[in-house]
């Protein structure tokens, strides 16, 4: 009986979400919310199983590495609370551990995207390949990827320069700029419809995974 | 200051009103296909009942795509203070607002304001989902070949010259909402993990990853009940690891310190505190935010030698390709044609292989409804 009320339920809340496509109704409003509220509130309850608690644990608390990071981080929690107080002076100690947690997460970031991502992506410039069988276009193929990222950032981030460019008519700084701007255009347009494209093939894998499984509970 | 929004007076310090939250700052107009970009692709789901709700963007009702048939309201006053009002228009704004410091202030809301139900939308969602059903029930394909790419070979020949007592790293780096896409990735590659009698270590960088490993462990099981050959020892998890890229550096330092739980941890792995994921053979990340790949790359990937593979969602694997044609991941397995690629290296029926006349229904299907919308569209054109 509980079975057969869980499959029921799974269908319905199912289809209540899929009818969106049609009409965006209080039922689909009613079970996003419900379903966020779960996910929200089942998060919580991990964090708190899985790493608070753990932390207070007094095995762990034995090891007086562990005890002084367990207590600099509740202080930095206390102090970060205290950050939405209304005395200024609390507020300025609350900063504290904000900008510390800011700064480092920053820093990790900045210094993971110029190791991990920029300087490996410049470099692999070289390894692009227009077809693979034929080395001698290699070369064209680094031109064509340099140009249309100069393109994309031409048309994305006009400077003062090219702005006084545009005002002279018919120049041929003018020309050169509208058509460089028109393939990083180009070139942004196809990335963004190959992102849009496979987001919805695997939307749609999904949709179907969800279909099957609904159909097996039901036959 | 008075802050626009409540009208008190609030401190000038901070960019956000003390008693209302409403912001301060005056409005910083976006580069114009950035505004363009932020317009029609909504970063989250819509909620509420014919109105945009996004603390970035309101959309003006002329953006609407007219097919939609839903009538947008005008923002209103709270909610507009809340926002970011994104005006395309730059002829017509006269800047008053920007003058002022404040967004302009909304015009007041039309009389009807309701979405309207859309039986167009209705009639080709019912059809999708009845082919869908169809496909589900008649899988014709299920025996059809997969298109298969030189990473899915990569992929499974890493695994396949494993040692035999090598330890691989496990990451889970999905929820529930994309379990259904993901699975069809994990199932092969756990099993041949399994198969190989390798050690699996898993963690996760979301609350929800031990949840998803223990369903994706679940389903391989029924193909492992199948299979005859030694399955090597039992998976051993460093849990849920809370902290993003901040998680994944202490990670590369000591995984087992990195955990929740060290002592717990290295008990379950067998590791000692001072080995670094060196210690690994292989690393898989199951992921389907590209976030998360991304801080593997940038804080893991840089400091070891060991082989990144990643299988990812269809959706976020165009971002990721770059990284793979750079060496950074070794192998990107990516959506449901790569799983139904490794399905049939592993000579096995499985979830991808169920799907695959469903699946190609629904795409035909698709590019039929996009071929009809635009040869109407050129025919309206004409006729205008």
């Amino acid at each position: 009986m509980t079975t057969t009320l869980g499959i029921l339920l799974a269908t319905l809340l199912t289809l209540a979400i899929f009818s969106r496509v049609v009409y965006p109704h209080a039922v689909f409003r009613w079970v996003s919310h419900l379903l966020l509220g779960a996910g929200a509130g089942y998060v919580a309850a991990i964090i708190l199983r899985q790493v608070l608690l753990p932390a207070f644990s007094f095995r762990e608390l034995q090891n007086p590495l562990h005890l002084a990071i367990v207590l600099v981080s509740v202080l930095m929690i206390g102090l970060m609370a205290l950050r939405f107080a209304t005395h200024e002076a609390v507020r300025v100690w609350g900063l504290l551990p904000l900008g510390t947690t800011a700064g480092v997460g920053g820093a990790l970031a900045l210094a993971g995207m110029m190791r991990g991502s920029l300087l490996p992506q410049l470099m692999a410039v070289e390894k692009l390949q227009f077809v693979a069988s034929v080395p001698a276009l290699d070369l064209l193929s680094i031109v064509l990827a340099t140009l249309t990222s100069l393109g994309v950032l031409l048309y994305l981030l006009p400077s003062p320069d090219e702005a006084r460019l545009l005002d002279e008519e018919q120049s041929f700084g003018r020309w050169l700029l509208s058509g460089w701007q028109l393939l990083g255009y180009w070139a942004l347009m196809l990335a963004l419809g190959a992102l849009v494209g496979s987001t919805v093939g695997a939307r749609l894998t999904l949709l179907i995974e969800r279909v099957q499984f609904l159909l097996e509970l039901w036959f | 200051m008075i802050c626009p929004h409540c009208g008190q007076e609030t401190p000038d310090v901070g960019d956000v009103c003390e008693h209302c939250g409403g912001a301060l700052l005056p409005e910083v107009r976006p580069p114009r296909l950035l505004s363009q970009i932020q317009g029609l692709i909504l970063p989250e789901p819509v909620i509420s009942v014919g109105r945009l709700h996004h603390p970035d963007v309101t959309l003006p009702p002329a953006l609407l795509p007219e097919h939609l048939d839903v009538v947008l309201p005008e923002p209103e006053p709270q909610a507009a203070a809340e926002g970011h009002v994104v005006d395309l228009d730059e002829e017509a704004d006269d800047g008053a607002g920007q003058q002022e410091g404040f967004p302009p202030p909304p015009p007041p809301p039309p009389p009807a304001l309701q979405a309207q139900p859309n039986l167009t939308m209705a009639i080709i969602a019912s059809a999708m989902l009845a082919l869908i059903v169809a496909g589900s029930l008649w899988n014709v394909l299920g025996n059809a070949g997969a298109a298969m790419r030189p990473a899915v070979k990569e992929a499974y020949t890493f695994i396949e010259i494993l040692p035999d007592d090598a330890q691989v790293l496990v990451a889970w780096d999905y929820d529930p909402a994309t379990q259904g896409e993901m699975r069809l990735l994990a199932q092969p590659l756990l099993h041949h993990l399994q198969r190989r009698g390798v050690k699996i270590v898993s963690m996760s960088l979301r609350p929800f990853g031990p949840d998803v490993a223990t369903d994706a462990m679940a389903f391989s099981a029924r193909w492992q009940a199948l299979d005859s050959r030694s399955l090597g020892p039992a998976p051993s998890s460093l849990g849920f690891i809370p902290g993003d890229a901040l998680a994944l550096r202490s990670l590369a330092l000591s995984p087992v310190l990195a955990s929740s739980q060290p002592s717990m941890s290295a008990q379950a792995t067998g590791m000692r505190q001072d080995e670094t994921v060196e210690r690994f053979d292989l690393v898989i990340e199951f992921s389907a935010d590209y976030a998360s790949s991304r801080h593997w790359i940038e804080q893991v990937a840089v400091r070891s030698s060991s082989r990144l593979l990643v299988a990812a969602s269809g959706a976020i694997a165009p971002s990721l390709r770059p990284y793979e044609q750079s060496g950074q991941i070794r192998a990107l397995l990516a959506g449901y044609p790569d799983a139904l690629a490794y399905e049939s290296l592993l000579n096995q029926v499985g979830p991808a292989r169920a799907q695959v006349t469903a699946q190609t229904l629904a795409l035909f299907f698709i590019l039929g409804v996009v071929l009809l919308a635009a040869l109407r569209s050129i025919v309206g054109r004409f006729r205008s």
